[in-house]
C-alpha cells in the first residue's frame, strides 16, 4: 500500500500541471458512474456537494473517470481519508465496507494508470545517518569496530515505515553531544598513520603533508571530491593547535574529530541544482544513494573510483555494481535493516514480552535467532537470485540448534544460524517464522487478530480500517472460559455488525495459524482442546492449518509483489511514496512478474528507477 | 540567579565511592549548599517542574478520589499516595480538546503537553502543532542549568508507521517537542543519562573544552556555508544541526564551570550520586537477562525516576519529562500479582471484570513509582523546605479509559508545592471541559516562564493557591 503523506500532496499545487496532459488514459471510467459516484453521492455530497463545500472540496462537480484523473490532488485526498476512515467524520453515515473499499480500489486503480505524464523522482530533507550507518560508515571510513552509535538515541521511523526515512531522522542537541564524544571515543582507536599515511619531510611542508592527507580523507568522509572550501578551515584549525603544541599526528586527529561531526559526514548532502526540472544525480551521489541502499554505509574504493571517472552511470557499469555489492558481505546489512522493520522483529528486542513463567524456553539468544532468521533468510534469496514468493512459502529457513529444536527439528547443532531443510509443509515462509508469530501474540496468548491483521497489513500491504471505539478484546489467556475457546468466543464477537467485515477478514488468516503458539512452536492442542486451523476467506476459499493457507496466499501473488516492492522502494528511497511513484511501482512488478519474481531483479529495477536515479530542487512554495 | 555551588567531577565522584558508604540519612543533615550559595543562602531555591507521562489511561472507575476540596478519600488506584496525600492535588474534569479527534493513542500522546493536534501523517510534515510545555519552560529558563531540560523514558521510540491509522510510530514516542516539527529524543539507558548528567565530558575523558570549542567552530561555519548550497527544506534541518551545535557549546561552558567550583561540592548529592551509580551498574550486571524483561521493569523506571531526582537535586536542570511507556505500550505486566497481560492489551477492559481489575493494577503500580519519586523528594531538605515544596510534579494520561481513548476529565495529579506557590492536599473538581492548558499555563508561571495564552488555554486554572478553593459544586 502507498502511504501517501496528504499534506503534502495537497500544499503543491505543481502537481496539477503534471497532469494536465493527461487525457487518453485506458484507466476505469466506465467504473465511476456506476460504482462510485453513487456511493459519493450518498456518504459525501452533504457536506462536499453543490449546497455545502466543506473545505473547499466539492466532489459533484466530478461526472466521470476522466475528469478525476485530471485532479489527483483532490482525488489523492479522498482516497487516503477514505482508507484511513477519517471521513465519513464521526456521527455521519457511514459506507458499509464494502462501499468503501470499492470506492478506494476504484481510485487507487485509476491513478496506476497514470504512465505517461511528467514525472516527479520526488522530494526529501537531506538525510542523517542513522545509528546503523553511521556505525557501519565508520567501519568502512576508519577500519574501526565501533560500539559508540549503541549510546545514540534510538532513531525514529515514518514513510515505509524505516528508520532511514530522511523526515524523521532528527539531530537533537543529545545526539550532537553524543557524536562529539563518539568522535574522541572512535579516534582513540585509530592508528594515525593508517588514514592519515604521508608524513612531512624534506621536500614537503607539514601543511602540504596535511593537506594531501586530509584531501584524500575528506573526499572519502564527505562522499564527494574534497573542495578548497573544506580544506582551509581544517588546515587552520590544524596550524592552530600546532602553534599550541600539539604534534603533527595530533593536529591531524583533531581536524579529523571536526570532520566526524561536520554536517557534510552526517548528513548525505546532495545538492541543489537550481531550475524546475527533475536532473540526474551526479556519480558521486548515486554512488552513495547506493551504498547506501544495500549496505547502509558508504561507497566503496570501487565506487569512489568510478564516481571518479564518471562510469558509474553507464548502464552496464552501474549493474554490474549492483550484482556486485548484493554479494557483498555488507549487504547483510539490507536484509537486516529491510526484514528488521518490515517484519517487526527488531522490536522483539523491547516491546514484545511473551511472558517469562509461561515461556521459559524463550530466552535471548532464542530471539536473537529469530531475529536472524528472516535476515539471513532474505538474504539468501538475494544471493541466490531466487523468488520473492518464497517469503510466502519455502521448503528451507535458516536455524541454529536453539531455534531448530523450538521448531522440533533435531538435526541442527550448534549456536551458528545455517540454513536447514524443512519437511513439514506448515513452516516455511515468513509466516512460519517464530520472530513474525511471537511478535503477533500477546504475552501469554495467540491472537488470531492480531496475526490476521499482521497478514492484511504486512504481507500484503491491506491493512484494515481502525477498529470502532469500545471494541472488546479477549482474556488474555487461551483457556475455555463459560464453555467456549478463544476461537468460538471471538466468533460470537465477530458476529456483532460493525466488527464482522473486518474480522471476517482477518480472523481466518488467523486461525490458520492457530498451531502456532504464542512463541511460535508447533502445537495440536490449545488446553486440551485440538487446535482448530479451518478458516473460510472471504472470498469462499476454505483451509485447514498454515500450508493450506500458504497455498491461498501464493494465489495473491500480485498483491503481495505490489506490496513488497512498494516497501523495498521506500526503504531505497528513505521517504515515504507518493501517489507520482505508481508509475514505478507498476513497471518494477511488471517487471518481475516478468522474471519469476527474482528478488535480485527487485532490488537492480529499484536501483534503475527514475526516482532512485533523479532528483529535483524543493520547489520554493508558498506558504500553505 | 540561583546559581548552585554544587559541582561535581569524576575525579570526585571516584573519591567518593565507597568512602561516603553508610552516611545517616538524607534529612539528618543540613546540605551543604545552603551555607554558601548566593540565593540559596537566603533560602531562595528553584522552581523544578517535571511532567510524567502514562500510557493507555486509566481504569476510569478506580480513579476518581471522593469527596472534593481537603475532605477527600483517596481512590484505589490513588492508594500508593496516603502518605503523600498533603503534598498532593487531584485535578479533575481537565481535558484536551485538541485530542479529540485523530485516532486513539498518537493524538494523545503526541499532543498531550502541546494542547495542540497533531498532523495525521506517516513521516513527511511532521508537525505536533506547537511546542510542549516543558520545552516552552526551556526556552525561557533552561539557560540556566547545565542542561535546559532533561527528557527521559523506558520505551525506544518505534519505526513503524501505525497503517490502521496513518500515523508514524514516532508521535507515540515523543511529549516533548523543542519545535512544532522537532521532537526532543528521549533518554532510555539509565547509565547514559547517569554519564551524560553526572560525568563532565561523558565518554570521552581525553578531551579537552578549548579542542572541543575550536572543532564546533569550524563545523558551525561549515553548516552555515553548507546552507547556502541546500534548498530551504535542507536549511531547516542544517538549523536544527546549528542549534545543537550551540546547546552543547553551552554544555561544554557549563562543565567548565562545574570543575572550576567542585571544591563546594555538596557531600550530600555526592553520596546519592555515588550509590546511584551503584545501583545503575547492578542493573546492568544482572547477567540472567531475561529477568530485565521482568520485575526488573520497575527497577528501570525507579532509575530514572532518581535520575530525575538527582538531576533536580543537584540543580542539573529544572525541568524534566518522562514516559512510563510509549502510546500503545504492550509492555508485559505479569510481573505484578494477579495480572496476566501486557499493559495496551488489558486497557481495553470491556468492562470485563476480571480485566478492570488488572488495568487497575497496573495503573496502581504506575501511583507507586511516583509515590517512591514523591518520597524521596520530600525527604531531601533545601533549607527550611525540601526538594518536594520546590517543585511541581504533573502524573497524567493523555486519555481517560484506555478502552474509550477519551480525552476528557483527564486523569491527572500535580505534586509539590511549586516552591510555596501550590496548596496541596486537595481534590479540585473543575467545570467540564476545562482546558488542560490552563494547568500548563499555572505552571509556566510559577516556573518562571509566563505565558499570556498556550494553546487553548483560557486563563489560569483557578484556585490551585486557595486552601478554600474545591471547585465547581458536583
Amino acid at each position: 500500500m502507498i502511504v501517501p503523506s496528504k499534506f503534502v500532496i495537497l500544499h503543491r499545487s505543481i502537481f496539477l500541471l503534471l497532469f494536465i496532459a493527461l487525457g487518453t488514459i485506458r484507466a476505469a471510467e466506465s467504473g465511476f458512474e456506476k460504482k462510485v459516484r453513487p456511493v459519493l453521492e450518498t456518504y459525501c455530497f452533504n457536506c462536499h456537494g453543490e449546497k455545502k463545500t466543506k473545505g473547499d472540496v466539492n466532489l459533484s462537480i466530478f461526472p466521470d473517470g476522466a475528469s478525476v484523473q485530471q485532479n489527483p490532488k483532490v482525488w489523492l485526498k479522498v482516497l487516503s481519508q477514505l482508507r484511513d476512515g477519517v471521513m465519513p467524520p464521526e456521527g455521519k453515515t457511514q459506507p458499509a465496507p464494502a462501499e468503501r473499499e470499492r470506492v478506494v480500489q476504484w481510485i487507487e486503480q485509476t491513478f496506476d494508470n497514470l504512465d505517461q505524464v511528467a514525472r516527479d523522482p520526488g522530494q526529501k530533507v537531506i538525510h542523517r545517518l542513522n545509528r546503523l550507518e553511521y556505525k557501519n560508515t565508520i567501519r568502512d571510513l576508519l577500519d574501526v569496530k565501533t560500539k559508540a552509535a549503541e549510546k545514540f538515541p534510538a532513531d525514529a521511523g515514518g514513510g515505509g515505515g524505516f528508520d532511514n526515512n530522511a523526515d524523521t531522522l532528527f539531530i537533537p542537541p543529545l545526539l550532537m553531544e553524543r557524536y562529539l564524544s563518539a568522535a574522541d571515543e572512535i579516534l582513540a582507536q585509530v592508528e594515525p598513520g593508517k588514514i592519515f599515511p604521508i608524513r612531512p619531510g624534506f621536500f614537503l611542508s607539514d601543511r602540504s603533508a596535511a593537506r594531501k592527507n586530509l584531501a584524500e580523507f575528506v573526499t572519502r568522509a564527505f562522499r564527494r571530491p574534497a573542495l578548497k572550501e573544506d580544506l582551509d578551515p581544517l588546515l587552520g584549525l590544524i596550524e592552530q593547535s600546532r602553534r599550541a603544541g600539539e604534534t603533527f599526528d595530533g593536529s591531524l586527529q583533531l581536524a579529523a574529530k571536526a570532520i566526524l561531526v561536520s554536517p557534510d559526514f552526517l548528513f548525505r548532502v546532495e545538492t541543489r541544482r537550481g531550475g524546475n526540472e527533475p536532473y540526474p544525480l551526479n556519480d558521486y551521489e548515486l554512488a552513495t544513494r547506493l551504498s547506501y541502499f544495500l549496505w547502509s554505509s558508504m561507497p566503496d574504493g570501487e565506487l569512489f573510483k568510478l564516481a571518479a571517472e564518471k562510469k558509474l552511470q553507464q548502464p552496464k557499469i552501474f549493474e554490474a555494481q549492483v550484482r556486485r555489492m548484493l554479494q557483498s558481505s555488507k549487504a547483510q546489512a539490507l536484509a537486516e535493516n529491510f526484514t528488521g522493520q518490515w517484519l517487526g522483529v527488531r522490536r522483539l528486542e523491547a516491546s514484545v514480552q511473551p511472558d517469562p513463567g509461561l515461556f521459559p524456553s524463550y530466552t535471548p539468544s532464542l530471539r536473537a535467532a529469530m531475529q536472524e532468521e528472516p535476515r539471513d533468510f532474505f538474504l539468501s534469496l538475494l544471493r541466490d537470485e531466487s523468488s520473492l514468493l518464497k517469503l510466502l512459502d519455502s521448503d528451507f529457513t535458516f536455524a541454529n540448534e536453539e531455534l531448530g529444536k523450538h521448531y522440533g527439528l533435531t538435526n541442527v547443532i550448534g549456536t551458528e544460524m545455517r540454513r536447514v531443510s524443512l519437511n513439514d509443509a506448515n513452516r516455511g515462509g515468513v509466516l512460519g517464522m517464530a520472530g513474525v508469530l511471537t511478535l503477533t501474540s500477546y504475552p501469554q496468548r495467540t491472537s488470531p487478530v492480531l496475526r490476521g491483521r499482521w497478514v492484511l497489513d504486512e504481507v500484503f500491504g491491506t491493512p484494515p480500517p481502525p477498529p470502532p471505539p469500545l471494541v472488546a478484546s479477549l482474556p488474555q489467556d487461551d483457556k475455555p472460559r463459560e464453555g467456549l475457546t478463544l476461537r468460538q468466543r471471538l466468533e460470537t464477537h465477530r458476529s456483532k455488525s460493525e466488527c464482522v467485515a473486518c474480522h471476517q477478514r482477518m480472523d481466518p488468516l488467523g486461525f490458520g495459524l492457530e498451531n502456532f503458539d504464542a512463541i511460535g512452536r508447533w502445537r495440536t492442542k490449545i488446553a486440551d482442546a485440538p487446535v482448530d486451523a479451518n478458516g473460510v476467506l472471504t472470498t469462499g476459499e476454505k483451509f485447514q492449518g498454515p500450508a493450506e493457507l500458504k497455498k491461498i496466499l501464493l494465489t495473491r501473488k500480485d498483491l503481495f509483489v505490489r506490496n513488497f516492492t512498494e516497501r523495498m522502494l521506500a526503504y531505497a528511497l528513505g521517504r515515504g511514496l507518493e501517489f507520482y511513484d505508481r508509475p514505478t511501482v507498476k513497471r518494477i512488478t511488471t517487471a518481475l512478474a516478468g522474471d519469476d519474481y527474482r528478488s535480485s531483479t527487485l532490488i537492480m529495477e529499484i536501483a534503475k528507477s527514475y526516482p532512485f536515479q533523479f532528483r529535483r530542487d524543493p520547489k520554493t512554495e508558498a506558504k500553505p | 540567579m540561583n546559581k548552585k555551588n554544587w559541582q561535581i567531577s569524576r575525579r570526585t565522584m571516584l573519591k567518593g565511592v565507597g568512602a561516603m558508604l553508610g552516611l545517616p540519612l538524607l534529612d539528618a543533615m543540613a546540605p551543604f549548599r545552603a551555607l554558601a550559595g548566593s540565593n540559596a543562602a537566603v533560602g531562595k531555591f528553584p522552581v523544578r517542574m517535571a511532567v510524567l507521562y502514562m500510557a493507555n489511561g486509566v481504569n476510569p472507575h478506580q480513579w476518581m478520589p471522593t469527596g472534593t476540596g481537603r475532605q477527600f478519600e483517596l481512590s484505589p488506584i490513588l492508594s500508593p499516595l496516603a502518605k503523600l496525600k498533603d503534598e498532593i492535588l487531584v485535578l479533575s474534569e481537565l481535558w484536551n480538546a485538541a485530542a479529540d479527534t485523530g485516532d486513539g493513542h498518537y493524538v494523545k500522546t503526541g499532543g498531550f503537553l502541546t494542547g495542540t493536534t497533531i498532523t495525521r501523517t506517516t513521516g513527511s510534515n511532521l508537525c505536533s502543532g506547537g511546542v510542549s510545555m516543558d520545552q516552552f519552560a526551556a526556552r525561557k529558563i533552561g539557560n540556566l542549568t547545565l542542561l535546559p531540560s532533561l527528557e527521559l523514558g523506558i520505551e525506544p521510540t518505534n519505526t513503524f508507521v501505525d497503517t490502521n491509522v496513518g500515523f508514524t510510530t514516532l508521535y507515540g514516542g515523543h511529549i516533548s517537542w523543542n519545535t512544532p516539527t522537532t521532537p526532543v529524543a528521549k533518554e532510555i539507558n539509565p547509565q547514559l543519562a547517569f554519564d551524560r548528567l553526572f560525568r563532565s565530558n561523558s565518554g570521552n575523558p581525553g578531551a579537552n573544552a578549548a579542542s572541543n570549542q575550536s572543532v564546533l567552530d569550524l563545523v558551525l561555519a561549515d553548516a552555515s556555508r553548507l546552507q547556502r548550497k541546500v534548498g530551504k527544506a535542507d536549511q531547516v534541518k542544517l538549523e536544527e544541526y546549528l542549534e545543537s551545535v550551540r546547546a552543547v557549546e553551552k554544555r561544554i561552558e557549563f562543565d567548565a564551570k562545574r570543575k572550576a567550583e567542585e571544591a563546594n561540592t555538596d557531600l550530600l548529592v555526592i553520596r546519592e550520586i555515588d550509590r546511584l551509580g551503584g545501583r545503575i551498574k547492578d542493573y546492568y550486571a544482572d547477567p540472567a537477562k531475561v529477568s530485565e524483561r521482568q520485575s526488573n521493569h520497575t527497577e528501570h523506571v525507579r532509575l530514572m525516576l532518581d535520575l530525575m531526582v538527582l538531576a533536580f537535586w543537584s540543580d542539573s536542570t529544572r525541568i524534566s519529562s518522562f514516559m512510563f511507556g510509549n502510546a500503545v505500550s504492550a509492555k508485559n505486566f505479569s510481573f505484578l500479582e494477579g495480572v496476566g497481560g501486557s499493559h495496551h492489551e488489558l486497557s481495553h477492559h470491556q468492562n470485563d471484570a476480571s480485566k478492570l481489575e488488572q488495568y487497575k493494577r497496573i495503573n496502581t503500580w504506575h501511583l507507586t513509582q511516583f509515590a517512591y519519586m514523591l518520597e524521596k523528594m520530600k525527604s531531601i531538605r533545601e533549607g527550611e523546605s525540601t526538594l518536594l515544596d520546590n517543585s511541581m510534579l504533573l502524573l497524567g494520561a493523555g486519555m481517560r479509559d484506555g478502552n474509550a481513548h477519551n480525552p476528557r476529565n483527564l486523569p491527572i495529579v500535580l505534586a509539590g508545592k511549586g516552591g510555596g506557590t501550590l496548596v496541596t492536599g486537595r481534590h479540585l473538581v473543575y467545570e467540564k471541559g476545562t482546558p488542560l492548558c490552563n494547568l500548563y499555563r499555572s505552571m509556566l508561571t510559577r516556573v518562571g516562564a509566563p505565558t499570556e495564552k498556550f494553546a487553548d488555554s483560557t486563563g489560569e486554572l483557578t484556585g490551585l493557591a486557595d486552601a478554600e478553593f474545591s471547585g465547581v459544586r458536583v
